[in-house]
Order: C-alpha cells, then structure tokens, then sequence
C-alpha cells in the first residue's frame, strides 16, 4: 500500500469505526432507556401497594424478567463491540470467520433496522473456518456489502448472513428475501480493500445472495 | 378535572407499554403506538394534545413524522424524545416545531413535566385564535 493508500485507510477507516461506535453506543442507550423505565415502573408499583394492598408477584417477576433480557442483550452488543474495537490491534490475525460473522451483525443489526431491515445471523451449516486475513479491513468491507443490500430501503427485507468454505478460502454469503443485490458500485476504497484483502464478490442469479470471496493471507 | 390526550410513539415494545402505563398512573389519556405510520394513522380520526414521539423509528424517521404532525395538526405540540448523546438531533426537530425533546433514558417526572408544559403552551395558542 502505498502512502496515499495508507491516508485514505486511514481516513475512512476512522470514519467507520466513528459510525459503529455511535450506532452501538446508540442501541445501548435503548436499553438503558428500558432498563431506566421497567426499574421506575417497579418503583411505581411499590409505592401503589404501600397504600392499595400487596404486590402481584407474576407482575413482579415478569418486570424482572424484562430488566434480566435487556442487560443480556445490552452484554452481548458490548462484546461484540469489543471484538470490534480489539480488531484494529493487528493487521493480520487468525479470524474466527463464523464469530466475525456473528459479532458484526449484533453490532450492525441496528443500521439495517433503522431502514426497516431484519438482520440475523444463520448458524445453520456452521463449519468452523479460521482464516488469516486483516479483520479491520474485512470488517469494513462487510460493512459495505451490507450498506450496498439495505441500501434500497426495502422495508421488510430479510438478511441472514452465514459463512461457508470455498475451496481453501472461505465466504461470506448474505442471503436476502428479496432480489436487492446488485453488482458493486464503484468505488476507489472498496476497490482497494478488496484488492489488499484478496477478495471478490459475487452476485447470484436471483440477486437474492451477495458472496464475499476471501483468501487466505499470509502473516 | 379533564385529562391530558398523551400518544406516546416509540418502535421499542417494552419501553413504549411501560412508559404508556407509567404516565396512565400519573392520571393522563394514554394511548401508544409503534410506527410513525401507525401514529399518523390514529391522529387522522383522533386528537391529541401531546405525542411523545421517538426520533429514531425504522420506517419513517421520527423528524419525518414530526413534520406531518406540524403540517397537519399544528396545534398539536410534539415532546420528542432521543437516543443520542448530542442535543443536535432534538434540536432539529425544535426548528421543525417541536415543543422540547428529552435524552433518554430520562427521569419519568421530567417527561410529566414537560408533557404538562406541552398541553399549557397548546392550551394558550388555542385562546389566542
């Protein structure tokens, strides 16, 4: 890569990882909000059986059911961003692809549905599949492949993601419930984090699947 | 004394049902809804005097709703409330006519608070006309 390359890297890369970051940051703030709103409502309950009578205790521990899901589901937006955040600590790394795969799409489900898209990750078929590649790279990529399928704003548009072998390579297939896929923009930084990564990108027939092609690198 | 037409708009399920009963015991008319479509739907056959309006909706963004409230229903005051940590965002929707807007999560008594300073600003436009 050469000195340009590396400013525009860096440039864009910090821009994505500005725009994850707001957006985890963001969907913790709802739990938060929920969280703050099922306490108070405990709180309300509390003081109206002070004066009417006893606590219905199936109410109760429904409350407390809900507070209990939604620090679960805030944990695992927290690790997830974790992984994320610890994946620019080297530019090569042996990645876990069905983990990448799972932690990305808690940590982007928010951006698809904001556009009115279900995002999930299909562990079905899951082979384990260690690939040595640059995981801030491939991160953004996938990023892109995804902008790329939500961003016709088809409203009820399911996207599973699942990843597969490929000969000794490996992939990433975004499999969509309507035709959205289509070839690639053009772009210079796409372009160039498919040229450094070794990656293409394929397009079914359908348009129904978008497949990220990657290749093993060296350390 | 009459109470208070509150619609409370939020595409999160457990935030909205809570909130909507937290105010409903506070003694105002509560009702809630998940989408910006559901909401304009409603206020087409039903008037309210605040709406409680999520600012980050999929579908219709709530600044997009906040903007047919104001064409449609001007005398309808919209508290807004949102997600993220900068005021920006809820200060585009007080360009737009909002009456205020809350960082969530906020303290139940200050969404009562303004939401009683929504249907008292509505109430003095309404004897100015």
């Amino acid at each position: 890569m050469n000195q340009k390359e590396w400013e525009k890297c860096y440039a864009r890369g910090l821009a994505f990882f500005g725009r994850i970051s707001a957006n985890v940051s963001h969907e913790i703030k709802n739990h938060l909000a929920v969280i703050n709103e099922l306490g108070g409502l405990l709180q309300d309950l509390s003081i109206m059986a002070q004066k009417d009578g006893p606590l219905d205790p199936v109410r109760v521990e429904s409350l407390a059911g809900n507070i209990t899901n939604q620090v679960a589901q805030s944990d695992h937006v927290v690790k997830a961003f974790n992984y994320f955040s610890h994946s620019v600590d080297r530019t090569t790394a042996s990645v876990d692809l069905d983990e990448f795969a799972q932690k990305m799409v808690i940590i982007t489900r928010r951006l698809a549905a904001v556009k009115g898209v279900e995002l999930a990750y299909d562990p079905e078929k899951k082979e384990h599949l260690s690939m040595v590649t640059n995981p801030f790279l491939l991160e953004q990529l996938y990023h892109f492949c995804l902008e790329h399928l939500i961003s016709e704003n088809k409203s009820g548009l399911k996207i599973s993601v699942r990843t597969a072998r490929h000969n000794t390579n490996g992939k990433l297939l975004f499999s969509c419930s309507e035709p959205v896929a289509r070839d690639m923009p053009e772009d210079d930084y796409s372009n160039l984090l498919m040229q450094q990564l070794k990656t293409r990108i394929e397009i079914s027939p359908d348009r129904k699947k978008l497949i990220l092609i990657i290749e093993q690198l060296s350390f | 004394m009459k109470k208070i037409k509150v619609l409370v708009v939020d595409d999160e399920e457990i935030f909205l049902k809570t909130v909507v009963e937290r105010l409903e015991s506070r003694g105002f008319n509560v009702q809630g809804v998940t989408s910006g479509k559901d909401c304009l739907d409603l206020m087409s056959g039903e008037s309210f005097e605040v709406v409680v309006l999520d600012l980050k909706m999929a579908s219709i963004s709530g600044l997009e709703v906040l903007r047919e409230i104001k064409k449609k229903w001007p005398e309808t005051q919209v508290v807004m409330l949102t997600g993220h940590a900068s005021a920006e965002t809820g200060i585009e929707g007080l360009s737009l006519g909002a009456f205020d807007y809350l960082i969530k999560p906020a303290p139940v008594e200050e969404l009562v608070r303004k939401i009683y300073q929504a249907a008292e600003s509505r109430s003095a436009q309404m004897l100015k006309r």
